[in-house]
């Protein structure tokens, strides 16, 4: 990754400086004051929950017709590092809409979760004026950059260097305007027809990372340009928006809803007001149908198609479940709403998207519970307001932490909720929980050696993003989770959450929790850490197989012939005993490891007159072989008896039994046969 | 004639041929049975001794499906690429039963014969055979063209929509419109055949051409009792899927009585097509009457069509 580094020596400096520093850090106070009181009258939060260091107060108007955004903007950015910070930057997201030589466009062919740009969707967005409080003009020295390629076409992140560097705790304000063109939809944001979704919308400045912060050694900006598959890395900070649109339009936003003014001219301003929010998305239609609830403190509001309101209730109902749960297993949800956007039909490439206390979902008409997508993506995309919201992970760097801890809540709510065997499916005769389509989206992989999960979002260059960063995630904290045990997993989580939420954690921030709360409850029994875990399944690309290889059963027969005893020679036994029944079986069942990850497991031995042997297998070996001379023979054994290892890519080979099932084979061979004459005969109608 | 009346004549006809009824499915099943049993051999390849099998007792367990398809994806796609041969197969062969079929129907009042039936068959399989060409490219003129409109239908009527509740309604719309032309060209391909042995006809492109004239001079009767006739079809399907619902395949016992209750379905689905093929026969010999006057030892019919009534 190419990065710009803007660190330099301070204590000589700091003196100077000191009196600016004061005045700008009081600016902002008075601004963040006024924005705040100006808007609401109120703050949400009686004390900051973030560090508060990119606040935004933005007006914007929406051109209905021609499809634009006009805005001025006033971004108030600290310096919290022991930088001087030298240059700012910024991301302009839209531009990744602008032509088919961007970045994203490059990345994703035009295509997005199989919806395609449509002929002349175009969007971009050009940053018309930036200047300084004090009236220094920017403009001119806009730089676009590209940090993440070598890709010069790509105009979605910005450069600008200042003339005087922003000092340690000094604060920067600069006004900017700015026109943007919205793509039509295809990929998460942008129009179809009156139905607006603005996501990645105004210039949003980067984030600055100081030494020591996540993986940086020296200061540096973090900035990355909009890809195909990732987009999110923000400071926490207020915002104030005006948003000026059509009058009959109903819109929808990120943070409270705190004034509403009819301009008199056909079109009115609706304000909002967001604290301790790392972005800020709206949306506006004529043809919403706004509906709400209440959860203890959170406002449910729901902004639904109108001929989907029957399905509004589901939304309602999965965000409740979310909430329930992600208060009892993880931490409080913080902010007093959340608003759950329906796009309209057409629009589909805006669903399933996350933004702060703001959510994309989708639904279908015509679409019964028996197919629950409507609740999956509504839990999942909720989830996101812990893991990508309240916990700013950097999606870019680190996906995992967001949309992969995210699906594994999102396994955990939905099977809790809707059945383990359920969640996702539930048609008679074929049903699927959503931790089963999860775990087969990584065990059905062609290649899961393809990368490791720990890769950069954007440098999943053979695919596999989606399977190795959601679902391989998923599937390795559930496995996490039942080695380790859901107690301890959920104290893991909840000290990781309160540690990390409203900062910037890395991979290494979320493995020294599990190092240091697996320990508390488990001693050394999974050694001194867990980093060979997480070497082996977050950093490395090897596969998991145990298999039952063998089961045998042999009779102990008694000796028979002539043997030596004090010199003579001795008859014993008798031929005709061979005939009655052994009293005694040396068994022995073989377990294997045929896939490179080591973990612990036991191997369940089952014998037929019922009783059971559990054998704990420490995993490191490639096979182990348990023997036993018993009177009694082993009816079935089965390796990973609790299906603790769901990373485990085959769970069919698993166990073995002495008995054949062959009542599922014929089960199964007389519907085959019964569906292939029934589709004989229908091909007979042709003939 | 009235619809009713061709309706349960179908019915009476096709009731009165076990034997042949019985003769279909046999050959319907002595195809199917092979692809099953190398189907069979894929799942105990597959499963082994696992116990993973025996939560497919209780249904179509995800996970154990998942992970078979996983590991033995390219077995089961070597067996289900057979299929589409034995459709092929399956295809000609009614080509060559229909002969049989026909033959016996069209003698009423005949005692059914193995000798007659297969006579039919050898004696029509020719004409059948080329039929089944002419309406194979008339079928794939049909899919085109049809395909064709419905694309541009779609980009009148759907592509710049907003409202989805149209939009489904428009999409089963045109599903319905494709299927349509193609039951009615399945249909003339039925009279088509009817026509070839009630009229001992020789050259295949007349028989189809008098037959689309046959059907659309008696569009409504001809669309109607075939509607009728997909209804039982229908009805059969209703009654095994309740049947099916309610027995499940649970235990080793439901297991055989669903296999039963399968057969039994096969064999019914082989009564509906000679019920379907008589229906149809019923229906154009009352419309259409003709005359016979078999030319002996010529061993074909001529004859000799009579004015509409």
């Amino acid at each position: 990754m190419e990065v710009n580094l803007i660190q330099q020596p301070i204590p000589e400096l700091r003196k100077p400086f000191m009196k600016s520093r004061v005045r700008v850090t009081i600016s902002l106070i008075v601004f963040v004051l006024a924005a705040t009181l100006c808007a609401s009258g109120q703050t949400i939060f009686k004390d900051p929950l973030s560090p508060r260091i990119a606040s935004y107060k933005i007006s914007v108007a929406l051109d209905a017709a021609q499809k634009m955004l006009n805005g001025k903007e006033t971004l108030t950015w600290r310096n919290t590092s022991t930088d001087r910070v030298g240059e700012l930057q910024f991301h302009l997201y839209f531009n990744a809409f602008k032509n088919s030589e961007s970045t994203f466009m490059k990345e994703s062919g035009g295509v997005n979760r199989g919806f395609e740009l449509a002929e002349g969707g175009w969007g971009w967005v050009d940053v018309t004026s930036m200047k300084t409080a004090d009236g220094e003009d920017l403009t001119g020295l806009i730089q676009f950059i590209h940090p993440d390629d070598d890709n010069d076409k790509d105009q979605t992140v910005i450069r600008v260097p200042l003339s005087k560097p922003v000092l340690p705790g000094q604060t920067i304000q600069l006004d900017l305007t700015f026109t943007a063109k919205l793509p039509r939809i295809f990929a998460r944001t942008g129009y179809y027809q009156n139905f607006f979704m603005l996501g990645q919308w105004f210039p949003k400045i980067g984030v600055y990372e100081a030494a020591g912060q996540r993986y940086a050694t020296v200061g540096q900006w973090n900035c990355h340009q909009f890809h195909s598959n990732t987009e999110f890395y923000a400071d926490y900070g207020v915002y104030d928006v005006d948003m000026t649109v059509p009058k009959e339009y109903v819109v929808g936003a990120t943070g409270l809803l705190s004034g509403v003014k009819d301009n008199g001219d056909g079109t009115k301003t609706v304000t909002h007001h967001a604290e301790d929010v790392h972005d800020f998305a709206w949306t506006a239609s004529p043809s919403y149908v706004d509906l709400s609830d209440q959860w203890k403190h959170v406002k449910i509001r729901v902004l639904m198609q109108p001929q989907r309101v029957h399905q509004a209730v589901r939304y309602f109902e999965s965000v409740k479940v979310a909430l329930e749960y992600f208060e009892k297993h993880v931490g409080k949800y913080p902010y007093p709403n959340v608003t759950v956007v329906d796009p309209a039909y057409g629009a589909s490439g805006a669903g399933g998207m996350e933004y702060p206390t703001l959510i994309t979902a989708g639904s279908m008409w015509g679409i019964g519970k028996y197919a629950k997508f409507a609740e999956l993506v509504t839990v999942h995309e909720f989830g996101h307001q812990y893991w990508y919201g309240l916990v700013g992970s950097n999606e870019f760097e680190e996906a995992w932490m967001d949309e992969g801890i995210n699906q594994y809540y999102e396994t955990r709510i939905m099977d809790h909720a809707y059945g383990t065997k359920t969640a996702t499916i539930e048609f008679p005769g074929f049903t699927a929980g959503d931790l089963e389509t999860t775990r087969m989206g990584y065990t059905g992989m062609r290649n899961p050696k393809i990368a490791p999960t720990a890769t950069l979002g954007w440098q999943f260059k053979q695919g596999g993003y989606g399977n190795l960063t959601y679902q391989k995630t998923a599937v390795f904290m559930t496995t996490l989770e039942r080695l380790i045990g859901q107690t301890v997993m959920d104290t893991l989580m909840k000290t990781y959450f309160e540690r990390w939420k409203f900062k910037h954690p890395s991979g290494k921030d979320f493995i020294a929790v599990v190092n240091e709360i697996v320990p508390k409850y488990h001693g050394n029994k999974f050694g001194q850490d867990l980093n060979w875990y997480f070497d082996q399944v977050l950093y490395g690309t090897d596969v998991c197989d145990y298999e039952l290889s063998l089961i045998e059963n042999k009779e102990v027969r008694t000796p028979q012939g002539l043997f030596d005893n004090n010199g003579k020679k001795v008859s014993f036994g008798s031929m005709k005993d061979s005939s009655k029944p052994a009293m005694l079986y040396e068994s022995r069942v073989v377990a294997r490891r045929t896939g490179e990850i080591k973990l612990p497991t036991s191997v369940l031995v089952h014998f037929d007159n019922g009783k059971e042997a559990r054998e704990p297998w420490d995993g490191q070996s490639r096979w182990v072989e348990f023997k036993y001379t018993r009177p009694e023979k082993i009816v079935w054994a089965t390796v990973d008896p609790d299906t603790t290892l769901v990373i485990d890519k085959n769970w069919n080979n698993n166990n073995k039994t002495t008995e054949s099932a062959s009542a599922p084979i014929w089960k199964y061979t007389i519907k085959f046969l019964f569906w292939f004459q029934n589709v004989l005969q229908l091909g007979g109608m042709v003939g | 004639m009235s619809i009713l009346k061709a309706f349960s004549s179908g019915i009476r006809r096709a009731t009165s041929e076990p034997r042949m009824v019985l003769a279909l499915y046999v050959i319907n099943l002595l195809i199917a049975l092979p692809l099953a049993m190398a189907f069979r051999a894929v799942l105990v390849a597959g499963f082994g001794a696992s116990m993973a099998p025996l939560e497919l007792m209780r249904g179509l367990d995800f996970t154990v499906l998942a992970d078979f398809m996983n590991v033995h994806a390219e077995e089961v796609s070597a067996v289900l690429r057979q299929v589409s041969w034995a459709i092929a197969l399956f295809m000609l062969i009614n080509s060559f039963l229909a002969g049989g079929i026909l033959t016996v129907l069209r003698n009423e009042h005949d005692k059914y014969s193995i000798s007659e039936f297969f006579a039919g068959c050898g004696k029509y399989f020719g004409r059948f055979l080329r039929l089944f060409f002419v309406f194979a490219i008339v079928l794939v003129v049909l899919v085109v063209i049809m395909t064709f409109i419905l694309a541009i239908l779609s980009k009148v009527l759907i592509e710049d929509s907003t409202s989805e509740v149209t939009v489904i309604v428009l999409t089963i719309a045109q599903i319905k419109l494709f299927f349509f032309p193609v039951m009615l060209l399945l249909m003339i391909a039925d009279y088509s055949k009817i026509s070839i042995v009630v009229n001992d006809e020789r050259k295949v492109l007349k028989a189809a051409w008098l037959s689309t004239k046959f059907v659309f001079s008696h569009f409504f009767r001809t669309i109607g009792l075939e509607l009728l006739m997909l209804l039982v079809l229908i009805l059969l399907f209703a009654i095994y899927a309740l049947l099916d619902l309610a027995i499940g395949m649970t235990t080793d016992l439901t297991i055989i009585v669903m296999l039963i209750i399968q057969q039994l379905f096969m064999v019914s689905r082989a009564w509906s097509k000679v019920f379907f093929f008589a229906g149809e026969m019923s229906l154009y010999q009352n419309l259409q009457p003709v005359v016979f006057s078999t030319v002996e030892g010529a061993g074909a019919s001529s004859v000799t069509e009579l004015p509409k009534p």
